[in-house]
């Protein structure tokens, strides 16, 4: 079952593919997906089941549209994406792409560079050096700082920045990692199996250009309560 | 501060209630603790005494406040046992919305 073939002589060459979990992004969609389309990388759009345009905006590109019936969060349509990536055999690496315009294409490149050094699975941050977050708000960089001591705390892994969507994973990695979390809690949950599968795993500087309408659609700090929430009942069997 | 046996008792009881949901939950340990509290209701009713008899060696005054404490752990009991209920079953419609995606892949515009 492959479906990339209307990338006219490309086909072959591309291994990369860029999966995006987008929920009523048709604002945004448009231009994220303008400018992702002027790089060389398959994508996959998870529409987790928009009640607005979404689904007719990106019908204009050329990608692949995979339609979840009802919404079911961003950890799941993750999931969905990067199961639909896999099926691919010629699929090498699969970066997640946040859908609201923050982040940059070009730095898809230097994931990749990292994946290619050795590591299976490379994580944009932003407070890394080099990296960079244009207009942060002073509660949201209280937020971030927070929840980067709470999941640093919690796997053990000594990372800059814990809530970055931008992450490039190689094959094997991809196959292995399984986002059970559906909502927003499979940003901890990502590194909690990176930590336990013992994965090979560096930061790369990325830049988060934040806007009003993503931080009107971005995490609040009461939100990440429920996300801790998540985290906990996901652990009750 | 003076700690009662009652209180130790207490306490361990929570703290056993939570290891109990994060290890231990099954679906039969779940049915026999359920038939354990019909089993513990019944003798309750046929006679009221034996609650406070309990109560009193546990060094807790009434038999209705052990009963109160019983049924708060009770109903922590039964909200975890709806919870892991309605976690399964999202489980199950993200399993058929994931396939259902993921069977019917839809193309965009080639030309742009």
């Amino acid at each position: 079952m492959v479906y990339w073939h209307w990338y006219p002589g490309m086909n072959d060459l591309i291994e990369t593919c860029v999966v995006i979990a987008a929920y009523n992004e048709a604002p945004a969609i448009g231009r994220v997906l303008g400018e992702l389309c002027q790089f060389p990388y398959r994508v996959v759009l998870v529409d987790d089941g928009s009640t607005d345009h979404t689904l007719k905006e990106a019908r204009s590109f050329p990608i692949i549209i995979l339609c979840h019936a009802t919404n079911l969060g961003q950890g799941a349509a993750l999931q969905t994406g990067i199961t639909f990536a896999l099926q691919d055999p010629t699929i090498r690496t699969i970066v997640t792409f946040d859908g609201d315009g923050q982040h940059d294409p070009a730095d898809i490149a230097r994931l990749e560079e990292a994946l290619h050094k050795g590591v299976d699975v490379a994580l944009g941050s932003r407070f890394i050096q080099g990296g960079q977050a244009w207009k942060i708000p002073l509660q949201k960089r209280l937020a971030l700082k927070l929840a980067i001591r709470v999941t640093r705390w919690m796997t053990g892994l000594p990372l800059t920045d814990t809530h970055n969507g931008l992450r490039a994973f190689n094959r094997s990695a991809a196959a292995r990692i399984h986002i059970r979390q559906n909502g927003m809690a499979h940003a901890s949950e990502i590194l909690s199996q990176i930590a336990l599968l013992k994965l090979r795993y560096c930061e790369v500087p990325v830049t988060i250009r934040y806007t009003n309408y993503s931080l009107n659609k971005g995490q609040s700090i009461l939100n990440s309560i429920n996300i801790l929430w998540d985290i906990l009942g996901g652990k009750i069997r | 501060m003076n700690i009662q046996f009652s209180q130790v008792l207490l306490i361990a009881a929570l703290i056993l209630f939570v290891i109990y949901i994060y290890r231990l939950r099954t679906d039969f340990l779940d049915r026999l603790v359920y038939l354990a509290c019909a089993g513990v209701g019944i003798v309750l009713v046929i006679d009221p005494m034996v609650s406070t008899q309990i109560a009193n060696l546990l060094g807790i005054g009434r038999g209705a406040d052990l009963l109160f404490y019983l049924f708060i752990v009770a109903s922590l009991f039964y909200a975890v046992a709806t919870r892991s209920r309605i976690r399964r079953m999202e489980k199950q419609i993200t399993t058929l919305v994931r396939q259902n995606a993921l069977d019917h892949p839809i193309e965009g515009n080639k030309q742009k």
